[in-house]
């Protein structure tokens, strides 16, 4: 009988008597490889097209941030001008005012409105009457139906000085109209906290549905060892998912420079402007102005480049650290 | 199985159970809002009496909505949904297996290929010229096609393909099974959960599109739905060109009432469709590991 | 007998056939071009006038000019978007509606078919456009590349029917305190004052957030110019006809001045700076705010609202006053449209019939047929002027609709908000007289008159001057970062956070940071274009 084991870059040939080695040319271990991921490739041929076709066919745009675009000649024809919208980008210092704000308030969203999905499913997990848990998650996700212009609607409302939450804070004797909506200390609170409430229940259908793939003979193993609930817990559940948690908190650091700018406008005035004021709104505001698309690639190139960095980092200390990995 | 329960984890059960409820009001509250305020008078409204029950009920608003060609909006969106979503989950899956299996020799390349689009894009004017040159402006396929592949989601079922234990691979690559029957004999029962949220946000998300197909749809019989909704609920806040002295006509329907009852159409599908769902969230789906 | 017969059979045949010919003569004699030809016009569409494809207009232009007229409405709040991103990449419709500031960006680059080239093509067209001086700005290098929506002289030329900004009170409380209508800022003040000390729970003056601008520079916007300045970069006759940056100077002083003495004594909305429309609304038809600066235009439908809390109640506009430097002034809004403006693309394949149907826009059939429908059909000519078919308008009365005179000009095509580039807007205004009860008609007229009689009002200069591509760049910039300095700082002076005269020191920082370039940049263009 003839076995033959495959050996980092040879084979192992053993025929019953003695042990021959044969050494592979790059060629031919290329050729195997193909071989075996045969049906493989075939399967990414689509995803492949797709892929160079709708991102990196159009890619050519990027270069318009150091071009000064004629739509008739098209992006390609139009003449270069090199890093004049890129130095109007970095020397503008109202610019990194702004800039600042963006990373700000998405730190503090990666600390407050990333735990906040992981928790409720754990506590939705809990719930042993399926009905409640049911009723519960429907209703937990419904307001991130609600377009920003009717959330932020509603909460000009109740934080007016004249609002439900100025006359209970009176009642209590909490003190005079706190002015929640100009000044700019309360700002990033409002913002991060109706955020978590907006897509808080959204975000966690997906933990949800890992923890849904936790297998069951696992927790009922731990049972009988006289494991508690907080126990299993923290030794079952939250490693189980772990992996779904590292992938999602990785792919939400190549958000860190991504706010929208439609809540933020609407939430934003004269007042709290200084901490409010994030890229997205700055560049909406010049594209009022005018239709200066060098500049507002110049800007969104600059938003890859960061987030490419704090991508980058995070994969790498998660690789060392766990065993998943976004590459 | 008897469950012996101590005093803290009732206290636990009741401390999760309030939390929870008190989850329920803050959320529902907001959309029990907007549904009274659709159903109520608009002078009402605008005079802001409205705001635990509806005053002086009237369909008005709805027939605002419903007039005219709602239905064909109606039909386009659910066509581009059901299309959309499906060719979501197909390519999605086809993306996602190769690059979940570790001894994949072009794992590191495309994947690298992937993620490097994540973060470059050329921008809206490049993409609407390729779209062009392939001649989908004004057809469904500029709906369904460039959004083929949402890289974010691709990466979580792959995620959750890479979690399926190899053992189970093996055994099949070992009765003889290629790499297509094991994706739809093995990995994809086996992964039921996920792909129900994924088809759960393609869903969403094609329901809620608004921009591309504002962008790239030029006959107002293809609009969608969201076209029209959306356009009522921005149309409020650009008043300057206001109407001129008006007469005398009441008030029923008027830019707050539509505005509700455009957040009312765009959630309640979402409603009808999420606790078909909601089923492949049942624990245990794992089939019985392999044991010894 | 039969040659008689003959002669007889062959008259009648000739008479039969005869006008048939004449008819068709007479057909073919509007038809603008001898093929059907499809013109796609783009616009952006309000929601609260849905432009249909099939309306009387559409299908009569058909028959008359023997064009198939294809509206692509965009939604009006992403129109911008779609705009820009179809004239970057070359895939423009037949006719499609830009901004002023479009048509400096794309006209120096071809984009644009150039009209004064064909101006003998275009008789009509020049004729509306030359006769208002002001026009001349919009042209870029001398040249005309875009055609202004504009107003066709007529009966609804009126004040009240253009409108503006202008102060709108409660004028049964005037009546019920005893109090004259004030008719300086300093009496509105005291007037106000009576307001408060009788109604310690309401709101005298409260504002709302613009479309795209925060609510405290929309207080700025609507009240500035009365006060004796200007929110942003405007023209001031008083100061001797220049252009300014309101905030960057001394007059702006007054401006927050007053603002602040009101806000102090309780008589401005506390939350004036983070108004929206729904809550300005709800506090005006609720009866908890008094008086507002705004669109006159709403007046009528917050009286709706509080005559069904008590029928007295009543908001009217009142004159302009007089502010503390003496000035009475007050912007109407414009008479024209000078920022919708009709371009044809350059690489249109139909621009003989596209320059033809522009032109017959801005005749006098043109804008008959694009304000008021088919002749015969829903208007008639009453003493040479255009008048709904009572017919038609009774139809739409009887909807019972609380939007009538939008449905009208939804279904007949016509009107401000569908394609109209010479607009009469007589449509909307005979629908809405036709609804008033005689007690409105004459309520209307009473104010009709008491702003025909205002000399404080004023059109404004609504076309920004003429730049090349290289200071408008520059412009912007410095517009960007003048305007942060300035933004941030006005909330504190009104509500009284700095004292007044510290604003000294925005003046100098926003001077330092540009503004008086900004000014000096605006009239070098404005007097270039004068030929000064």
């Amino acid at each position: 009988m003839r076995y033959t084991v495959k050996v980092g870059n040879g084979m192992i040939g053993l025929n019953g008597k003695g042990v021959t080695v044969h050494r592979l040319s790059r060629k031919q271990r290329f050729l195997r490889a193909l071989n075996r991921d045969k049906y493989l490739y075939l399967m990414f041929i689509l995803p492949l097209a797709y892929y160079l076709v709708f991102c990196y066919l159009p890619m050519y745009g990027v270069t318009l941030a150091f071009k000064t675009f004629k739509p008739r000649l098209g992006i390609l024809g139009s003449p270069w001008i090199g890093m004049k919208y890129i130095n109007m980008i970095v020397r503008d210092s109202y610019f990194w005012q702004v800039f600042r704000n963006t990373i700000v308030l998405n730190l503090l969203n990666l600390l407050f409105a990333f735990p906040a999905p992981i928790i409720l499913a754990l506590l939705l997990n809990e719930v042993k009457k399926t009905g409640y848990k049911r009723v519960v998650q429907t209703a937990s996700y419904l307001p991130h139906f609600l377009s920003s212009v009717v959330v932020v609607g509603m909460m000009i409302s109740f934080l007016n000085s004249e609002g439900i939450v100025n006359r209970m804070l009176g009642i209590m004797g909490l003190g005079g109209p706190y002015a929640f909506l100009t000044q700019p200390q309360y700002f990033r609170p409002l913002y991060i906290l109706s955020g978590i409430w907006q897509n808080c229940g959204w975000s966690s259908i997906i933990y949800l549905a890992a923890l849904s793939s936790l297998d069951v003979e696992l927790y009922e193993a731990a049972h009988i060892d006289g494991a508690n609930r907080w126990q299993q817990m923290l030794h079952i559940t939250i490693p189980g998912i772990l992996p779904t948690i590292i992938i999602l908190l990785i792919l939400e650091m190549g958000h860190i420079m991504n706010v929208s700018y439609q809540k933020i406008l609407l939430l934003m005035n004269g007042s709290n402007q200084s901490v409010s004021d994030v890229i997205s709104t700055y560049v909406y505001r010049r594209g009022i102005n005018e239709a200066d698309f060098s500049y507002a690639t110049g800007v969104g190139l600059f938003q890859s480049l960061v987030s490419l960095l704090f991508v980058s980092a995070t994969n790498m200390i998660s690789r060392k650290c766990t065993d998943t990995s976004l590459w | 199985m008897v469950k012996t329960r101590s005093t803290g984890e009732k206290l636990f059960n009741i401390i999760n159970g309030a939390v929870l409820f008190f989850v329920i009001l803050v959320a529902v509250y907001p959309l029990y809002y907007m549904t009274i305020i659709s159903i109520s008078h608009g002078l009402e409204v605008m005079k802001g009496n409205v705001v635990w029950v509806p005053k002086l009920a009237t369909l008005d608003t709805y027939k605002t909505i419903v007039k005219g060609d709602l239905f064909m909006y109606m039909k386009n969106t659910v066509v581009y949904t059901v299309v959309g979503t499906a060719i979501n989950l197909f390519m999605c899956c086809l993306c996602a297996y190769p690059l979940s299996r570790r001894t994949f020799s072009g794992r590191k390349v495309f994947t690298t290929i992937i993620v490097v689009t994540m973060f470059f894009s050329g921008g809206m004017i490049p993409l609407y010229l390729v779209i062009n040159s392939l001649g989908m402006i004004d057809t469904i396929w500029s709906l369904v096609l460039p959004v083929a592949i949402n890289t974010y989601n691709m990466i979580i079922i792959r995620t959750s393909f890479q979690a399926i234990p190899d053992s189970l691979v093996e055994s099949m690559q070992l009765d003889g099974a290629n790499d297509f029957t094991i994706l739809m004999r093995l990995v994809i029962p086996l992964s039921k959960a996920v792909l129900a949220t994924m088809l759960l946000f393609f869903a969403v998300s094609h329901w809620n599109s608004y921009f591309e197909p504002m962008l790239y749809l030029n006959s107002k019989s293809r609009y969608p739905l969201q076209i029209m909704l959306r356009n009522m609920l921005i149309s409020g806040l650009f008043t300057e060109e206001s109407s001129v002295a008006g007469g005398a006509v009441s008030f029923s329907v008027t830019d707050a009432t539509l505005r509700a009852a455009a957040i009312m159409v765009t959630t309640l599908p979402i409603l009808v469709v999420y606790p078909f769902v909601q089923r492949y969230f049942v624990k245990g789906i794992m089939i019985g590991s392999l044991k010894g | 007998m039969k040659k008689v017969v003959s002669l007889l059979l062959a008259v009648v045949l000739l008479a039969g056939v005869l006008p048939v010919m004449a008819a068709a003569e007479e057909t073919s004699s509007t038809w603008l071009s001898d093929e059907l030809v499809e013109i796609h016009v783009m616009r952006e569409e309000n929601a609260s006038q849905v432009i249909q494809s099939d309306s009387v207009k559409i299908q009569y232009i058909e028959k008359l000019l023997n064009i198939k007229l294809v509206v692509e409405a965009v939604p009006a709040a992403s129109y911008a978007d779609k705009k820009q991103v179809l004239i970057a990449t070359d895939n423009m419709p037949d006719l499609i509606k830009v901004t002023a500031d479009d048509v400096r960006t794309y006209a120096r680059d071809g984009m644009f078919v150039c009209l004064s080239d064909y101006r003998d093509q275009l008789p009509n067209f020049f004729a509306a456009y030359e006769s208002k001086e002001s026009n001349m700005m919009l042209n870029v290098d001398g040249k005309c590349y875009a055609a202004p929506t504009l107003r066709r002289p007529s009966e609804n030329d009126s004040r009240f029917l253009i409108g503006g900004q202008l102060p709108v009170i409660r004028i049964d409380l005037l009546e019920k305190y005893g109090l004259e209508v004030p008719t300086t800022f300093d009496e509105l003040y005291d007037v106000l004052m009576v307001f408060k000390e009788n109604n310690p729970d309401c709101i005298p003056l409260t504002n709302r957030k613009g479309g795209s601008t925060t609510a405290t520079q929309k207080l700025l916007d609507t009240m500035a110019y009365s006060l004796g300045s200007g929110s942003t970069m405007y023209y001031d006759e008083d100061l001797g006809g220049v252009w300014v940056y309101g905030p960057a100077n001394e007059n702006f002083k007054e401006v927050l001045r007053y603002l602040n003495k009101l806000y102090e004594a309780g008589l401005l909305d506390p939350d004036y700076a983070t108004n929206t429309v729904d809550l300005w609304k709800e506090k005006m038809s609720s009866g908890k705010a008094l008086m507002y600066f705004d669109n006159n235009g709403f007046a009528s439908q917050f009286n709706i609202a509080l005559q069904t809390i008590d029928p007295s109640y009543e908001l009217q506009v009142i004159p302009t006053m007089t502010n503390s430097l003496g000035q009475t002034r007050n912007f109407m809004y414009s008479m024209d449209w000078t920022d919708q403006l009709w371009a044809i693309p350059a690489s249109t394949e139909n621009l003989d019939v596209c320059l033809k149907f522009l032109d017959w826009c801005y005749s006098d059939e043109g804008a008959d047929v694009n304000g008021y429908g088919e002749p015969g059909v829903t208007f008639e000519y009453v003493d040479g002027k255009p008048r709904i078919l009572e017919s038609v308008l009774e139809k739409y009365a009887a909807s019972g609709s609380s939007t009538a005179y939008y449905d009208i000009q939804s279904d007949l095509g016509v009107g401000l908000l569908d394609l109209a580039p010479y607009v009469d807007i007589g449509c909307q205004v005979q629908m809405q007289n036709y609804l008033m009860t005689a007690e409105e008609l004459e309520k209307y007229e009473y104010v009709s008159a008491l702003l025909e009689a205002d000399e404080g009002l004023r059109q404004p200069v609504s076309v920004n001057p003429p730049l090349t591509a290289e200071q408008t760049e520059r412009y912007n910039e410095l517009k960007t970062a003048v305007v942060n300095i300035c933004s941030q700082e006005w909330d504190k002076y009104i509500m009284g956070v700095e004292p007044i005269d510290n604003y000294d020191n925005v003046i100098a920082a926003a001077r330092e940071a540009g503004a008086t370039e900004m000014e000096q940049i605006y009239n070098d263009a404005w007097n270039a274009a004068l030929g000064k």
